[in-house]
């Protein structure tokens, strides 16, 4: 039973890690939009694992449901999609190693640093709790948040809105 | 906000009303389809469906194949012997005519029905049936006689031989030479063959 | 038998039962999302004729042609699958099975019957919510793969459409949500038991009678809120822009063939689903409307939730007529008055009952 649980993992990673490779490495920009859809539910999968199940939904639903939407629409946008090739052959590799070693470190040392639990928690219901902690002692990130995205909501109307040339 | 409200308002209420109208025919009204090769409608009294022939009243007057517009009947009738009892006609006459050949080409016909018109005996009619169609052009040729053709061909004998003996009796005074034997026999209908299309 | 009784006592063996079940279950459920399908196909036919005083399908099968959409499936199955030269073919494939997945997936928490449910995940209604989110991009995947403006136009009618109108229907599930305290579809259902009067949409829903009186038309309201986004949210008539056969063109014109047939049997398992959310949440579950109609749990536990599938299929059978009702009654929005419905209507509204509702709640938790 291991076995089969384990597998399914391992099936969700291949998922997950493969379309994020197709999202960075297609020559074609609409296939990467669309192979980021595997990659979200994959995470969302992921999630599953850690009995984050609240977290797995709402990956799906903020992240498949908007977020994915509002780039492929951006995608559809962009003039001439279909011939765009974006450029294979990197530039200035030897300048590119600095910054990716740097990077690379650090998330090692993150990962060497981070108490991983090897255990994970018995699954239990979340949501009270999330709810609870967003009400009360992460109150003011939520409502900033809310106030950002009112503030993006407005701006978003103005932007559209149709206004009469002033003669 | 008050037209706010009273859209809103007026939107729900139409909607219960048009549904309303929905059950109702759903529930109460019966439908007005037919199956149709289970049940067949009536056509009307005076539909042009096709024109018929009762052949038994026919007077072989020739007054429909003269009238029609573009030719589609086809009449040939041969005179009965005055001694000859072939029944009577509607109107109480005896009838004086050997039908052979009463044929109508429906696929050329216009349905004026100026020989229904014209015809005395009421003999041409219009008959509605519901299935009127056929699946060759040839079924659309009708014959409307009831004759055998072992018939048709022992009346064209018999006029032969009548007109035969016409002839010799004409010819016994000596007065006109040269005169013809008689009609060809054209029972076999020859316009037939010229009128069928090409079957494909 | 010893054997099986051996095998099933052994603790070590329980995960290969449980996923014996789970696939058994999965197959059931396809099963019953197709025969659903053709049924369903049926019944709009005949409720179509039957509001236009025609008769609708009366030949195969014999008894009012039944046997009429499987024929038409068949034929389906058989038709040659054009795919045209044009299009993009990795996705244009692909797009179907999404559409259908994720419908599909959305039935793994709906609870049929006390026992009947896929799994009770502790936040069944919100996954229910997140997985059909899926099918927008699987529609926008199968417009734009089509290579055609018309299906492209159709593909974002129906995204705007969808996500527009996944606001009110999230909110006006709140409510039964709020009333309930939870977010598994058993503990939804659950509170509404014993008789229709203990039912969510005529205040019921765990609450005694004070609260029942006060807060019947605001639950009304949130039932028909969500009734009637859940149309547009299944592009269902008077929300049909999406797809509208004869007049404006939807996302699936370069479909064909049995790719064209996975469209259609997701739009009538949505269908389902929606009617059976509104069923779970709203109408009481699977239990039956008046107490003595159901079997309890301690007599006979099959029957119990034999009896339950049969209220909760009929019950969400019922809201499907009602959904095909108003398709042939009401004519089709156009697409500025289907966004006014949704932001300047509906969502006001369900805003307004949201904190109706839970101020009630608060004042009569105590």
């Amino acid at each position: 039973m291991e076995f089969l649980s384990e597998l399914i993992f391992w099936c969700f990673v291949v998922l997950t890690v493969g379309s994020a490779a197709v999202v960075v490495f297609h020559s074609r920009i609409i296939y990467s939009a669309f192979a980021l859809l595997f990659t979200f539910v994959g995470v969302g999968a992921l999630y599953l694992y850690l009995s984050a199940d609240f977290l797995a939904a709402s990956q799906l639903l903020i992240y498949v449901g908007a977020i994915l939407t509002l780039i492929i629409f951006g995608v559809f946008l962009t003039t001439k999609v279909m011939s765009i090739d974006l450029p294979e052959q990197s530039h200035q590799r030897f300048l590119a190693l600095i910054p990716i070693t740097l990077i690379g470190i650090v998330i090692l040392w993150v990962i060497l640093q981070t108490p991983w639990a090897v255990n994970p928690a018995e699954a239990a219901p979340t949501t009270k709790e999330l709810g609870r902690l967003l009400m009360s002692r992460y109150l003011v990130p939520f409502e900033l948040a809310s106030v950002l995205l009112l503030a993006a909501l407005i701006g978003a109307m103005r932007l559209a809105r149709y206004f009469k040339m002033e003669e | 906000m008050a037209a706010y409200f009273k859209d809103i308002w007026i939107g729900v209420t139409t909607i219960i009303a048009g549904m309303a109208v929905t059950l109702r025919h759903m529930i109460f009204e019966r439908a007005i389809t037919i199956q149709y090769p289970r049940e067949i409608k009536e056509m009307y009294p005076r539909a042009r469906a096709k024109l018929f022939n009762t052949i038994e009243d026919c007077e072989c007057c020739y007054k429909c194949q003269r009238i029609c517009p573009i030719d589609v009947i086809f009449i040939k009738g041969l005179r009965a012997g005055k001694d000859e009892d072939i029944g009577l006609l509607p109107d109480g006459k005896p009838k004086k005519m050997h039908i052979i050949q009463f044929d109508i080409d429906f696929t050329k016909c216009i349905y004026c029905g100026l020989c229904v018109d014209v015809c005395e005996q009421k003999s041409l009619h219009w008959e509605a049936p519901q299935e009127a169609s056929t699946v060759t052009r040839e079924e659309l040729y009708i014959d409307f006689t009831n004759i055998s053709d072992e018939e048709k061909q022992a009346l064209i004998a018999k006029d032969e031989e009548r007109k035969k003996a016409k002839a010799a009796m004409k010819k016994k005074p000596g007065a006109k030479p040269g005169v013809k034997p008689a009609a060809k026999p054209a029972v076999d209908k020859p316009k037939k063959d010229e009128i069928k299309p090409e079957t494909d | 038998m010893n054997v099986l009784t051996s095998f099933c006592n052994n603790p070590a063996n329980w995960f290969f039962i449980k996923l014996a079940i789970s696939l058994i279950y999965m197959v059931g459920m396809i099963t019953f999302v197709s025969v659903f399908a053709l049924f369903a196909i049926w019944l709009e036919r005949k409720i179509s004729a039957w509001a236009q005083d025609r008769l609708g399908p009366m030949e195969t099968g014999g008894f009012h042609g039944w046997l009429q959409t499987v024929a038409d499936m068949l034929k389906l199955l058989l038709k040659e699958d054009i795919i045209p030269d044009a299009v993009d073919r990795p996705l244009f494939k692909l797009a179907p099975y999404i559409v259908f997945a994720s419908s599909f997936a959305a039935f793994a928490t709906l609870p049929f019957a006390a026992n009947l449910i896929g799994t009770d995940l502790n936040i069944g209604i919100y996954y229910i919510v997140a997985i059909s989110s899926l099918v927008v991009i699987a529609i926008i995947m199968a417009g734009w793969a089509s290579n055609n403006k018309w299906s492209l136009f159709g593909a974002m009618r129906s995204a705007s459409q969808m996500i527009s109108y996944e606001v009110p229907v999230a909110l006006a599930l709140l409510i039964p949500i709020l009333m309930a305290g939870s977010l598994s579809m058993q503990d939804l259902v659950s509170v509404q038991a014993g008789g229709f009067w203990n039912w969510t949409i005529f205040g019921g829903g765990g609450f005694k009678l004070p609260f029942t009186v006060v807060a019947l038309p605001f639950t009304v309201l949130a039932f028909l809120i969500y009734f009637w986004a859940s149309l547009a949210e299944v592009n269902r008539c008077p929300f049909d822009l999406p797809e509208g056969e004869s007049e404006i063109i939807g996302f699936h014109v370069e479909y064909s063939a049995m790719r064209f047939g996975m469209f259609f049997f997701a739009e009538f398992a949505n269908m389902f689903l929606v009617s059976g959310v509104a069923v779970a949440l709203f109408l009481g579950g699977w239990y039956a409307p008046l107490p003595f109609l159901e079997v309890s749990a301690e007599t006979s536990p099959v029957l119990h939730n034999i009896i339950g599938a049969f209220w909760f299929i009929s019950k969400s059978v019922i809201l499907v007529a009602v959904q095909m009702w108003l398709r042939w009654t009401l004519p089709r929005f156009r697409v500025d008055q289907l966004m006014h419905v949704c932001w300047k209507v509906f969502l006001p509204f369900s805003l307004a009952n949201i904190l109706i509702v839970s101020l009630l709640v608060v004042l009569f938790n105590q």
